[in-house]
């Protein structure tokens, strides 16, 4: 074998050049055609760098011409060489495979992130495809079907239309809206009470009087209208045009452009009793004070009771909303039932006595004028029909529409008007397809909020001295990562533990008015004042209520200045009667809800951790000063 | 006789390898060794052949380097590295064991030039051929001398 020559064989590239193009290599070598085919498909077919095809090339172009040295044809050789094609595939992994390690590790990274990108590209894709496609199938009008019932109600049995009619009045006459429009009532008019005899009046108790005065007739049909048994609104998202025009000029949102629709969705529809009947009770609570002042206890008494009927019309119109405005009237009506005894007991006739105790009685049983999670139960069917696609057998994935609705109602964003918009941003459609995937399915959804409905109701069918935690601590327990998974929930799910928790402290003021009633009928029929709440059960009460803390009766003592009703508080030791004070010395009227663990441990902390647990009990009657 | 692919695949590498360890050769060489010296029996096309050589160089087992014959042409000549004669050195006694196993099977009978061949005795002799077995084996091959 020869070393290096610098003869160079006749055919060769001149100059001997290894950097030489292959193509200039192969057209140089006068092979025949035959072989230059298959020698240039070879090397197409490797793909290789330019060094690395010429070296190839070079190659091939020396195997064929010995190939025809020794005498064969150039069809056998290329009958023998086999598939170029192959063979250039094969040659070109191979002749990679001797390129530097950086360069393999490069390749191997980039086939890597290409393989990456490639499976997220087609798998977005895929994502994208199915977020897009997904539409909401609306089988259920669900407004309509709260509806039907109330529209079997007698336009007669129906309060909402009378009521409707006295806000909107006629053309000869104005209506309550108007009234209120055209007075400006002060500041904190709603606040005052009733001076007891002897002392000052209230300031603003002038136009407390004129005000009442102006509405007499209004207030009149009111107590009529309450009689009613049912509120007998029709859900719509339709504004009500007599009312809009009985608010124009008022800060009131109106929007003409309003289309009711025949089937809206159910958190869109006008509760438009509920602001109304808030003003009516806080205009009828003034007026009864405004009524004793004056020596009417019938008509005080009336609007007191007034008060309590119109929250039950409330109360029965299935919306958790409505049943926290029903709780607030009727605990406004407590609330100034006892203003009333503790001031002007004495202008309260026995008559007076024994028709609040009926009335306050009405409303014992268990599920009266409490929060009803039952409620939200139809406008969440409404939201999952609207919101997710249905695959028939109860489950399906958000729709793009439902996805940027829960996004905007995660944000706070309230929707200006009552239709459910169903606008998908370009954000959204980006977005959506990879949260979507995430977040979980109808069926997972209505379990998950079920669930949570169930454990606060469970909470809520004890009472309150056998909880073990808070009604609040189901949906406190909706984590971050819930809300992620559940975005649907995150917006719906009611934050009904508060408000269970203040319904219960407002029958427990309810439960003392009822005792300091009975009290006072007790000592107008036998002289004196009981020496135990016992005393006035069956006549005066229909048993001795229970303390919210502890469960035991109601704390009870007859002091100088008349009796003492009172709760343990949260600390659960009864201190006889002292008044729980904060540090300014002022008195605790509301302490909220911890198990007693919770409270005897902070106690014992002292310190900043104490402060939600105070030493002392909760006077319930008289009010604390 | 056309060898399995599958079979070819273990002993065509190996084949080279060994041809290369008495001196270097280029691309043509080794076919004509390859198909002269086992009777065509490890006859393989270029397509394969170059492929394999690329693979044995990217595995550092042999190395080429381009020489000028006296007529001018250039040639690939590849010959072995010290892991490719490692390589080999391994390879061959498990071959050696492979080809004593399989005849103690009874596969593969008395061995002729130009006899047919039984499935695997083709192998065995190429390989023998090529000297991959050592001779101290050929007893148990069926005293192929």
């Amino acid at each position: 074998m020869s070393t290096t020559q610098t003869h160079p064989e006749a055919g060769s590239v001149p100059g001997g050049g290894r950097g030489a193009n292959w193509k200039a290599i192969v057209a140089s070598s006068a092979l025949p055609a035959g072989i230059v085919a298959v020698i240039s498909t070879v090397v197409s077919r490797a793909r290789l760098w330019p060094s690395e095809r010429a070296d190839v090339a070079r190659e091939l172009v020396a195997h064929f011409k010995d190939g025809l040295d020794r005498g064969r044809s150039a069809d056998e050789l290329v009958r023998d060489f086999g598939d170029p094609r192959a063979a250039g595939r094969r040659i070109g992994k191979a002749a990679r495979g001797k390129r530097p390690w950086t360069w393999q590790v490069w390749r191997r990274g980039s086939q890597a992130v290409a393989a990456g990108l490639a499976v997220t590209v087609v798998g977005y894709g895929v994502l994208a495809a199915r977020f897009a496609m997904g539409e909401a199938t609306i089988t259920r009008n669900i407004a309509s079907e709260l509806n039907a019932p109330i529209r079997e109600i007698p336009e007669a049995d129906r309060a909402w239309p009378a009521y409707r009619a006295v806000l909107i009045g006629s053309p000869d006459a104005p209506g309550f809206i108007v009234k209120q429009r055209a007075t400006q009532l002060p500041v904190g008019i709603y606040e005052i009470r009733i001076a007891a005899p002897g002392q000052p009046a209230p300031e603003h108790w002038a136009e407390a009087q004129a005000w009442t005065r102006s509405i007499a007739s209004e207030l009149a049909r009111i107590r009529a209208i309450s009689r009613t048994p049912r509120m007998g609104y029709l859900l719509t998202n339709a504004k009500d045009p007599g009312l809009v025009a009985a608010n124009a000029g008022l800060n009131a949102r109106v929007y003409p452009d309003d289309v009711p629709d025949n089937n809206p969705v159910l958190w869109t529809v006008l509760l438009e009793p509920l602001g109304y009947m808030r003003a009516f009770a806080r205009d009828l609570s003034l007026d009864a004070q405004v009524a004793l002042s004056e020596g009417d206890s019938a008509r005080a008494v009336e609007n007191l009771a007034t008060m309590l009927r119109i929250a039950r019309q409330v109360d029965g119109m299935e919306f958790l909303i409505s049943d926290l405005v029903a709780i607030g009237i009727a605990d406004l009506a407590w609330r100034t039932t006892q203003a009333i005894v503790e001031t002007r007991l004495d202008a309260l006739s026995d008559a007076d006595l024994a028709q609040l105790a009926a009335e306050f009685a009405r409303d014992q049983n268990p599920g009266a004028l409490r929060p009803n999670l039952a409620s939200e139960g139809a406008g969440f069917e409404d939201a999952l029909q609207r919101l997710f696609t249905d695959d028939g057998g109860g489950d399906g994935r958000l729709t793009p529409e439902g996805f940027a609705m829960v996004t905007r109602m995660s944000e706070g964003y309230v929707e200006p008007d009552t239709r459910m918009s169903t606008e998908v941003s370009l954000e959204v459609h980006a977005l959506g397809p990879v949260s979507v995937a995430l977040t979980a399915s109808r069926k997972e959804t209505r379990a998950r909020w079920e669930q949570i409905m169930a454990e606060v109701a469970a909470i809520q069918a004890l009472p309150m001295w056998e909880w073990a935690e808070h009604p609040s601590a189901p949906t406190d327990r909706f984590s971050d990562e819930d809300k992620a998974r559940y975005p649907v929930l995150a917006v719906l799910v009611p934050g009904a533990g508060s408000a269970i928790e203040k319904s219960e402290f407002a029958h427990q003021r309810r439960d003392a008015v009822t005792v300091a009633v009975a009290l006072e009928r007790f000592r107008r029929a036998t002289g004196a004042y009981p020496a135990s709440l016992d005393a006035l059960v069956p006549a005066y009460l229909a048993s001795v209520p229970r303390d919210l803390m502890d469960g035991e009766p109601l704390r009870y003592r007859l002091t100088e200045s008349g009796p003492l009703v009172y709760s343990v508080g949260m600390d659960r030791v009864d201190n006889d009667g002292r008044q729980a004070r904060d540090a300014d010395g002022k008195p605790v009227t509301h302490q909220p809800w911890m198990p007693v663990a919770d409270a005897r441990a902070r106690q014992q902390a002292g310190g900043f951790a104490s402060q939600l647990v105070y030493d002392g009990d909760m006077v319930l009657y008289p009010t604390p000063r | 006789m056309r060898i399995d692919r599958d079979l070819m695949r273990g002993a065509g590498p190996l084949a080279v390898l060994k041809l290369l360890e008495r001196r270097p050769m280029y691309g043509y060489e080794l076919v004509e060794a390859l198909n002269t010296r086992t009777e065509g029996v490890l006859d393989m096309g270029q397509s394969t052949l170059y492929p394999m050589l690329y693979n044995l160089e990217a595995k550092g087992l042999i190395e080429a380097t381009w020489q000028t014959a006296d007529t001018g042409r250039e040639r690939k000549y590849y010959q072995l590295t010290r892991d490719g004669a490692a390589r080999l050195a391994a390879d061959s006694a498990q071959w050696a064991h492979l080809i004593a196993a399989m005849r103690s099977l009874g596969l593969g009978g008395p061995v002729a030039r130009g006899a047919r061949m039984a499935w695997g005795a083709g192998v065995a002799w190429g390989a023998w051929a090529m000297g991959v077995v050592p001779a101290s084996a050929s007893r148990a091959i069926g005293g192929v001398a």
